[in-house]
């Protein structure tokens, strides 16, 4: 079956376009030998693919060249049966140049080009004008004024889709001038006459890029990001608590007593459990991070750090690799193909593991309510407990910057090439709520999906490790023990029992399992009729607060996520860096929370 | 001069490009930064950071290694 391909320049309303048509019934395909984000959607049942943003047919970034690679090998394999070219009426010349050429390119292999004139919204709202008809006329094609915000138009482009009766326009567009050229004429004859829009934007970059001001609203932005993260989702987290528990409680009623009893409450509900209940911070961490970026800020926020990161060996757009990295480390590593400079990508895709990302939340979360007092300062609004997490995340960006500093000055590095920074500043707009929450579920879904999974399996092989020969209650003497007893040598310089060494050895491949494990174990140990909360059994088991940090330390640096070393691979092109990165951070983490065991205890 | 040295809110017209790798040649022709074309610049961020641009193809912040390899004529 042949669908609709979406295309367009990066920041043209292209995604909201397809989030619009397509609702929730979409979702994100994995093509074989690239990992390039394109989705697939369906609306009614007209299929919609939609492309990555680019600026050129000859780019030079990563993304872009893959994205038109496979636009071009879809239009080759037909794929596509109609191409609909997403164009921005704020901005009509820039949209236009990268608009023609793929008129062009589709007009090589027969098929038919529509054009979505989107952002119309803001054009009748200022009062101004866009010649349309004659626009078309110049392209010989179909134009849509639409507004995939407000809704403005869209009836008319789907009822088109719907028809499929996609033929008769631009057979030929016949120019011996260059499509930029073209693009030029069209928007200077027929497009908007004044700058009011981009008068608007100046005055907000006036504020937001002031030496001042900008850094001040910078600093208050990403404090609110990071505080709202733990206030938001404390309710959400507190009633999933409530849900599992009371679930639990429930199923196992209807249980005799036996194995079966005992693997529903410590492995299932114990274990899974436990972890599930973070789910809301990585859904707000999205979230927020997501309307940054749709709101145009994210930019400028590059912008901004582009010169300190720099002197890191990184480069401004690093910065949002490094900001994405706090909710998952995989999308983060794919954020930082836009960095043009190879070496800069390079340092980034390394150091980015360092951020907090939501898989070690859970293990923050669990062992920070543990050990540090909820006592509270100047009213409620700061404690303790943000504190840590601020300094947790702390700790990770600085670690990632002294990295940073330290592989850009290795030979290796200095090899690969380098490129000038060169960054659009997109308009400042109102994000669309409901693309948010969308794409906040999404993420947050796959996170769950693909945790879970192997939350699961190594839960049920601690339990299975932990239950027998003697069954719940004799944890001390099960097969768990037995293997805790041979690492133990590694945890008592950090003042941890064996329990927490398998947990950690567990948690190898995935830090997230930590949290499960370290309930299921508990849950063995108890074999309580009621579950105990996670927390008060972390307290009762004695640890001290000193290798409570040390743990924490650990955690913070310790490359545990098997998805992610394969993604480094796969970018990188070679498991090389990814083998060294790996061993590197294992050893530094343990040394570091060695250093804060000594300090503390 | 060159794109670099430009004040905040001067605009100028491009006269042509130093030696850039083709890579990044082809990427300035991207933004729109031909011969003849008018650009201008409308804001500096302090201690040398990146400048923001109003260039044909929209509004970039650049640095200064490719800026400064671009020569202007300012409009009087």
């Amino acid at each position: 079956m042949s669908g609709v391909a979406i295309i367009g320049k990066p920041n043209s309303g292209k995604s909201l376009l397809f989030n619009t048509l397509t609702g929730l019934n979409q979702k994100v395909t994995n093509f074989p030998g690239i990992t390039v984000d394109i989705k697939k959607g369906m609306h009614e049942d007209v299929e919609l693919i939609d492309f990555p943003g680019m600026y050129s047919f000859n780019s030079t970034t990563k993304d872009e060249s893959v994205a038109i690679k496979k636009f071009e090998q879809f239009l080759n394999e037909k794929k596509i049966s109609l191409v609909l070219c997403v164009l921005d009426a704020t901005n009509l010349k820039a949209s236009l140049t990268i608009g023609i050429d793929i008129l062009k390119r589709a007009n090589e292999s027969g098929i038919t080009t529509v054009f979505a004139l989107n952002l119309m919204d803001e054009i009748e709202s200022n009062k101004l004008s866009i010649d349309i008809d004659s626009i078309s006329q110049e392209l010989n094609s179909k134009i849509f004024p639409v507004s995939a915000k407000t809704g403005l138009g869209l009836a008319e482009l789907k009822k088109y889709l719907i028809a499929k009766d996609y033929s008769n326009f631009n057979k030929i567009l016949k120019s011996e001038e260059t499509s930029f050229k073209q693009a030029q004429k069209i928007s200077d004859n027929f497009g908007i006459k004044t700058d009011v829009l981009f008068l608007k934007q100046t005055r907000l970059d006036k504020f937001f890029l002031s030496p001042v001001l900008g850094l001040f609203s910078f600093i208050l932005i990403m404090l609110i990001l990071f505080q709202s993260i733990f206030t938001w989702s404390v309710p959400f987290m507190d009633f999933i608590e409530l849900i599992i528990s009371n679930l639990g409680e429930f199923v196992t009623s209807f249980m005799g007593d036996g194995i079966v009893k005992d693997f529903t409450a410590e492995a299932i509900f114990g274990g899974i459990g436990s972890f599930l209940v973070f789910v809301p911070q990585i859904f707000f961490l999205t979230f927020i991070v997501s309307f940054l970026e749709d709101s145009g800020y994210l930019a400028r926020a590059a912008m901004i750090c582009h010169k300190p990161l720099k002197f890191f060996g990184l480069s401004g757009k690093s910065f949002i690799p490094f900001l994405t990295g706090h909710a998952c480390a995989i999308p983060a590593i794919f954020a930082a193909r836009t960095i043009g400079s190879p070496r800069r990508r390079f340092i980034t895709i390394l150091t980015v593991p360092l951020m907090s990302c939501s898989a070690r939340l859970p293990v923050y979360a669990l062992l920070i309510s543990a050990i540090i007092p909820t006592t509270t300062y100047f009213g409620g609004f700061i404690g303790l407990q943000g504190i840590s997490f601020f300094l947790l995340f702390a700790l990770g960006i600085v670690m990632a910057l002294v990295v940073a500093v330290l592989i850009s000055k290795s030979k290796a590095t200095q090899k690969i090439s380098d490129a000038p920074f060169i960054l659009e500043l997109p308009s400042y707009r109102l994000p669309n709520i409901k693309t948010l929450i969308i794409k906040s579920l999404q993420t947050t879904w796959s996170f769950v999906a693909k945790a879970g999974g192997i939350i699961f399996t190594v839960t049920v092989i601690v339990w299975i490790l932990g239950y027998f020969p003697n069954g719940a209650g004799h944890l001390d003497d099960s097969f768990l023990s037995y293997l805790g007893k041979v690492i133990e040598p590694f945890m008592a310089p950090l003042g941890l029992d064996w329990k927490y060494g398998v947990a950690i050895l567990a948690s190898f491949l995935a830090r997230e399992v930590f949290v499960g494990t370290l309930g299921t174990l508990f849950g063995i140990e108890m074999a309580d009729e009621n579950m105990v909360d996670l927390v008060s059994s972390i307290q009762d088991s004695g640890i001290t607060f000193a290798s409570g940090l040390a743990l924490l330390v650990f955690y913070a640096i310790a490359l545990q996520c098997a998805s992610t070393l394969a993604v480094m691979k796969k970018e990188l092109g070679s498991w090389k860096a990814p083998i060294y990165i790996f061993i590197g951070y294992s050893v530094v983490a343990y040394i570091l929370a060695f250093i804060t065991y000594r300090l503390f205890v | 001069m060159t794109l670099w040295e430009l004040k905040p809110n001067q605009q100028c017209k491009v006269k042509n490009l130093k030696e850039v790798s083709s890579s990044v040649s082809s990427k300035i022709r991207d933004l729109g930064i031909l011969e003849s074309e008018s650009v201008g610049c409308l804001q500096w961020l302090p201690l040398g950071g990146p400048r923001v641009y109003k260039l044909v193809n929209g509004i970039f912040a650049l640095e200064k290694s490719i800026a400064d390899s671009i020569e202007v004529e300012p409009c009087t």
